[in-house]
């Protein structure tokens, strides 16, 4: 699915993240690793958001540096921590996700409703509790036809139904329609509702296999 | 030894004069740039007659009235960021100490203001103007105390909700829930001042040069000087519109869109910005036989600042670099314009390299290493 290929990232000459020769098949993926690891980067890295050095490629030819336009159509990020402009609407990013991304409206409102969004998202996004905002970032990481979602800490500020739904999300996406996860998480949470492909660790500034 | 001087300084006023580099070389370039000589408004003849006149000192006090609202309202807007809310902290402080930090914060923040007004007192003194060094030593005083006052009591007392803001709620317009607008509605809400400041600038020149040199009993040589100044002076605005687009509108990045597309919502938007200087240009200049003239020059103004915009996207580039590159082709076009170029030809150039720029730079750039 993902293939690295004398990747670095690098922050003012300081190295963060190497992976020479490495590939990620389809399938749910938990990436693990301690505080300022390097996962939140190599996340943001794989989303587009981050300038990097080597090759990445999504198989089974997409060269993500040079497909700029399908690089993003094809893998979405739900961040961590989301920040949004105060003065928008849940809604206002929404449609620019779903015009997009090429989103069917049908999917959006089924998302909404599994969230229990339609509450808040015609709000101003100033109004929202981290827990609404974490809801909304997760909204928009499934809008669109994505072959990998990336799921920064999706745990983290949400409350244990809202998990429950999330799991349940996951698993429909990957089994039904062919979604790859890379879900990131600290060692010490344990997601065993989902069966994981594999599990990876960031560590010593690249990214292994877990034993 | 108190913190909190270190703290302020780094929060509040060096966070000030980077993000205002860009306002800083327009006035310079209006202070020093059009006059001649370029010393004119610190040269003891011009500041020896002016402290004579009450007009000039209202007027002088007027302008650095709008510069000190900048200031405050930086302040104000600085002081309410959420990562600032530790520093309700300091309201533990001695009252005395707290109201001296923020009294000196002010000071620093309005430093170039003072000067100024301070060689007017001192040259008010020399005349034996006494009144109007009295008054102007008031104001000063008056300005530094309000404001040490204000944001003392900010610190002590709790946040106000965000919402009380009528521009958060801009929404209610359906076009600005657009993406093309969302720059505008974040100028709109959280920058006013500045975009009120801007525009009264660029306006005020546009309508300077061509009232002065109206056409046509002038050619059209000081319409696009007027023009070209007051499209430059904007440079400090799209600073912030780079700066809120790459810290606020990150998740942009992420959405499937070709560079003509990213590039095409900052000419809308850009487009949508020159419509002030638009309108002067259509009052004071005849449509009938110089339609084209003003079509070529709006289309003039959104290349440059797609241009600036573009070179905001140098990765590790001081603002002070930028100003620089910024002066330098404010001064050769200058020049270049009395020759009255072809102007869609500029247009095409400064189109084509904005666009190069910014398509080669974009994905490469990183906000976090942008930091002086």
């Amino acid at each position: 699915m993902l293939a690295f290929n004398n990747f670095s990232k690098a922050y003012h000459s300081q190295v963060i993240l190497q992976i020479p020769e490495l590939t990620i098949p389809a399938g749910l993926h938990w990436i693990k690793g301690r505080n300022g690891s390097g996962k939140t980067t190599l996340f943001k890295v794989l989303a587009g958001l981050l300038a990097y050095k080597g090759k990445i490629t999504l198989e089974p030819d997409i060269l993500l540096s040079k497909e700029t336009v399908l690089h993003r159509k094809y893998i979405n990020y739900g961040e961590a921590e989301p920040l949004y402009p105060a003065f928008l609407s849940g809604m206002d990013l929404i449609h620019l996700y779903a015009q997009a991304k090429r989103a069917p409206k049908s999917q959006v409102q089924e998302l909404t409703e599994t969230f229990q969004a339609d509450l808040f998202l015609n709000k101003p996004v100033s109004t929202y509790s981290s827990g609404m905002q974490k809801k909304l970032s997760l909204i928009l990481a499934f809008t669109g036809k994505p072959k990998i979602i990336l799921l920064d800490e999706p745990l983290i500020t949400l409350d244990e139904q809202t998990v429950q739904l999330m799991y349940k999300l996951i698993l429909e996406y990957q089994q039904h329609h062919g979604v790859s996860f890379l879900i990131s998480s600290h060692q010490d949470i344990c997601m065993p509702q989902l069966p994981f492909t594999a599990t990876w660790l960031v560590q010593n500034k690249t990214l292994t296999p877990s034993q | 030894m108190s913190a909190l001087p270190d703290i302020l300084q780094k929060v509040v006023v060096k966070l000030f004069y980077r993000q205002n580099a860009g306002f800083f070389l327009a006035v310079f370039i209006f202070a020093f740039g059009l006059q001649s000589p370029p010393s004119l408004l610190v040269s003891p003849m011009f500041l020896s007659d002016a402290v004579g006149s009450p007009v000039f000192i209202v007027v002088d006090l007027l302008l650095f009235f709008l510069y000190y609202l900048k200031c405050f309202n930086f302040t104000n807007k600085t002081l309410n960021a959420p990562e600032n809310s530790f520093l309700q902290v300091a309201a533990l402080l001695p009252p005395q100490l707290l109201l001296y930090n923020l009294a000196r914060v002010h000071i620093l923040l309005y430093f170039p203001a003072l000067v100024y007004t301070l060689l007017m007192v001192g040259y008010a003194i020399g005349q034996m103007n006494y009144l109007a060094g009295v008054l102007i030593i008031l104001y000063n005083i008056i300005l530094t105390s309000f404001s040490a006052t204000f944001f003392y009591r900010k610190l002590s007392g709790t946040k106000k909700d965000p919402k009380s803001n009528f521009f958060l709620r801009f929404g209610f317009i359906p076009a600005f829930n657009t993406v093309y607008f969302w720059w505008l509605r974040y100028l709109l809400g959280q920058e006013k001042v500045m975009l009120f400041l801007t525009k009264l600038f660029s306006g005020s020149i546009l309508l300077a040069f061509l009232y002065i040199y109206p056409y046509p009993a002038y050619d059209l040589r000081p319409a696009l000087i007027g023009f070209w100044t007051a499209v430059v002076s904007h440079v400090m605005l799209i600073q912030r519109v780079q700066l809120f687009q790459e810290k606020d509108l990150t998740f942009l990045r992420n959405l499937p869109y070709n560079y003509f597309r990213r590039f095409g919502h900052q000419a809308v938007f850009y487009g949508f910005c020159l419509i002030p200087e638009l309108i002067l240009l259509l009052r004071y200049l005849p449509i009938t036989t110089t339609f084209l003239f003003i079509g070529q020059l709006f289309a003039l103004g959104i290349s440059f600042m797609l241009l600036m915009h573009a070179l905001l996207y140098r990765q590790k580039q001081s603002l002070r670099n930028y100003a620089r590159i910024v002066f330098f082709i404010f001064m050769v076009f200058l020049l270049f314009f009395l020759t009255s170029p072809p102007l869609y030809l500029i247009t095409v150039i400064l189109s084509v390299s904005a666009f190069g720029i910014f398509s080669k730079r974009y994905y490469a750039f990183e906000p976090e290493l942008d930091i002086d």
